[in-house]
């Protein structure tokens, strides 16, 4: 809250209306210059309207947001409280612009008169993040602009944007489930729905599980044998090293981090609502862990996480990511891949016989985006996509497959993959 | 230098009426002002159409006034009554641009009041006019008197358009 303590101040407006009005009616008085009166007379009016309605009140200006949380592309809107008001007539508002935010009216300025409402300026937040919306300046003046209070400063909300869910939806089975109970279908013999198997009967099987006629024909008891059906842990990994490209917002084109993020939160609120385990590890500055976990509130947790992601340049080591990995667990790897510890973190993972997929998330990039195609800029990315091309040829040769987010069905044909492969013996190295 | 591209069409409307009024308050006349008077009203508007608060506004309202009554020979001919709308317009105007910044579109209820203001406060200079006619004779004295007479009638008339909380209505 913030107390105009400035007071009432006449204007300039009333001002030259008075000096208009003074000088013109007495310099007609004194010369006898009819044409001075006529002229200065209809000045009288607004100067001594200004001037005699001078408020006594002493308003304090607020400004509230409809809501603090918002996903990219919904809106809010900004309004105007305030106390003790009486004897304003009009007000101006003067909202600084913030980016990624568009404002409505486009130039955030609104100047309304009072008894109308405070003048609401709409705001929609662009791209995800925490945005810093609401510094405001706001005057207001007292009838027929004799005195103006301000112009004061209300100080910036902080704004929470969440990704965007983007449409995402996957019809493949989790390679690797390894939990209790969940809808993925187990390779370990259990209590689920999905055939198995027939063989003989064994102390401690139930009744129900025993196949009438197949015992019949073979002359023994036999029962039927089912799958477990369990639930996956899925770890996100968010590379936020680096942000190539620049963001158009929701509606415009997307960043690398852009795709990264809306990708990681597509991600999430699938094996959320699946009822997996989902966890996540965000690379780079301010780096965030966010454990396994189920349910809506661990999702909300996640997407929060993801609002917090900060697309600036981090440091860059080159010492071996450790992204903490537990054995049966889903990985991924939401990446430009432009960087080595973040190339040989998935190498090793694969390499142990954990399910990895890389989700390349750098986008179609056009050379003007990068500089120009001769210029040193676009020659450096040039040689750079030449290295990356060669680091992904060798990390498939490994069998960590590489797909580009590409949105429903980005997944499917890998995960299928590696739930094949994960029913043959394998090597894994430790 | 491209600032000006921010401006709401509503501001430039208000600032070219600024601009302009007070070059049009001279022309009003049956004498045509001299090339000094014209340069001096011309800078002095474009200045106060840039700057609506600066002083510059009144001293070009002056500037107009002062040749309307040193310069023109039969200054009560009724060309003085577009002269005074074309002042207190430009005046107005400057109210209604000095609201907010360049980039502020003004809310049409606003510019529908204030233009109600403008006929109301330009009913003085018929009134003014009609008084110092009717009362032209040598005996000047009288014009200060229909002066402060018409002031206490606007302000009462002002009065009766105020609403119960102190706002007005006109």
């Amino acid at each position: 809250m913030s107390d105009l303590g400035t007071g009432w101040t006449p204007t300039a407006a009333a001002a030259r209306a008075s000096v208009v009005a003074a000088a013109g009616l007495v310099a007609g008085a004194l010369t006898g210059s009819p044409v001075l009166v006529v002229l200065a007379a209809p000045f009288l009016v607004p100067a001594l309207m200004g001037l005699l309605g001078r408020p006594t009140s002493r308003p304090r200006a607020t400004a509230t947001l409809g809501a603090t949380r918002l996903h990219e592309g919904q809106g809010s809107a900004s309004t105007l409280h305030v106390a003790d008001d009486d004897g304003i007539e009009q007000v101006t508002r003067v909202m600084a612009r913030a980016a990624y935010v568009a404002m409505h009216p486009a130039s955030g300025a609104v100047g309304v008169l009072w008894r109308d409402g405070g003048g609401a300026i709409d705001l929609g937040p662009r791209r995800w993040g925490r945005r810093a919306v609401g510094d405001e300046q706001v005057a207001m003046t007292s009838a027929w602009c004799g005195y103006r209070h301000g112009p004061v400063r209300l100080p910036a909300q902080q704004l929470t944007v969440w990704p965007q869910a983007a449409a995402y939806d996957s019809t493949a089975e989790a390679p690797q489930p390894d939990g209790l109970v969940g809808a993925h279908r187990s390779r370990r013999i259990g209590s689920g729905t999905e055939f198995a198997g027939i063989r003989p009967f064994a102390p401690g099987d139930r009744l129900r599980r025993i196949s009438w006629p197949v015992s019949l024909r073979t002359r023994e008891l036999q029962v039927v044998t089912t799958r477990a059906e369990q639930d996956a842990s899925v770890l996100v990994v968010v590379d936020a090293l680096r942000d190539i490209g620049v963001s158009g917002g929701v509606d415009g084109r997307a960043s690398s981090l852009d795709l990264t993020v809306r990708a990681a939160s597509a991600l999430a609120d699938h094996h959320v609502r699946r009822g997996d385990r989902v966890g996540m590890r965000v690379l780079g500055p301010g780096e965030a862990r966010v454990p396994f976990g189920s349910g809506p509130r661990h999702l909300h947790r996640i997407t929060g996480t993801l609002a917090r992601v900060v697309p600036e340049t981090g440091t860059l080591h080159d010492a071996p990511l450790e992204l903490g990995v537990t054995g049966g667990c889903v990985v991924y790897v939401l990446s430009t891949m432009l960087h080595a510890p973040v190339v040989t973190a998935c190498a090793t993972l694969s390499a142990r016989g954990v399910p990895v997929v890389v989700i390349d998330t750098l986008g179609e990039r056009s050379s003007a985006e990068m500089g120009g195609a001769t210029s040193p800029t676009g020659l450096a990315w040039r040689m750079r996509m030449i290295e990356r091309a060669t680091l992904l040829q060798q990390l498939a040769a490994l069998g960590c497959p590489i797909v580009t987010w590409r949105g429903a069905g980005t997944v499917d044909e890998v995960l299928r993959q590696l739930s094949r492969r994960g029913q043959v013996p394998q090597v894994r190295s430790r | 230098m491209t600032a000006w591209r921010t401006w709401s069409r509503s501001q430039v409307v208000c600032r070219v009426l600024v601009a302009l009024l007070p070059v049009l308050a001279l022309f009003t006349a049956d004498v045509r002002p001299n090339a000094v008077v014209l340069l001096v009203t011309v800078v002095l508007s474009v200045l106060w159409a840039c700057f609506p608060e600066l002083a510059a506004g009144q001293i070009a309202l002056l500037v107009v006034m002062a040749w309307w009554a040193l310069s023109v020979p039969d200054p009560l001919q009724p060309g003085v009554l577009a002269s005074a709308l074309a002042l207190v317009s430009a005046h107005v105007s400057a109210v209604l641009a000095a609201y907010g910044p360049a980039r502020l579109q003004l809310d049409p209820r606003l510019v529908t009041m204030w233009v109600r203001r403008t006929l109301l406060s330009f009913v003085a200079a018929p009134v003014a006019y009609a008084a110092v006619v009717v009362l032209d004779d040598p005996d000047r004295v009288m014009w200060p008197l229909a002066v402060g007479v018409l002031a206490v009638l606007v302000v009462v008339v002002g009065m009766r358009f105020r609403d119960p909380s102190g706002t007005s209505s006109v």
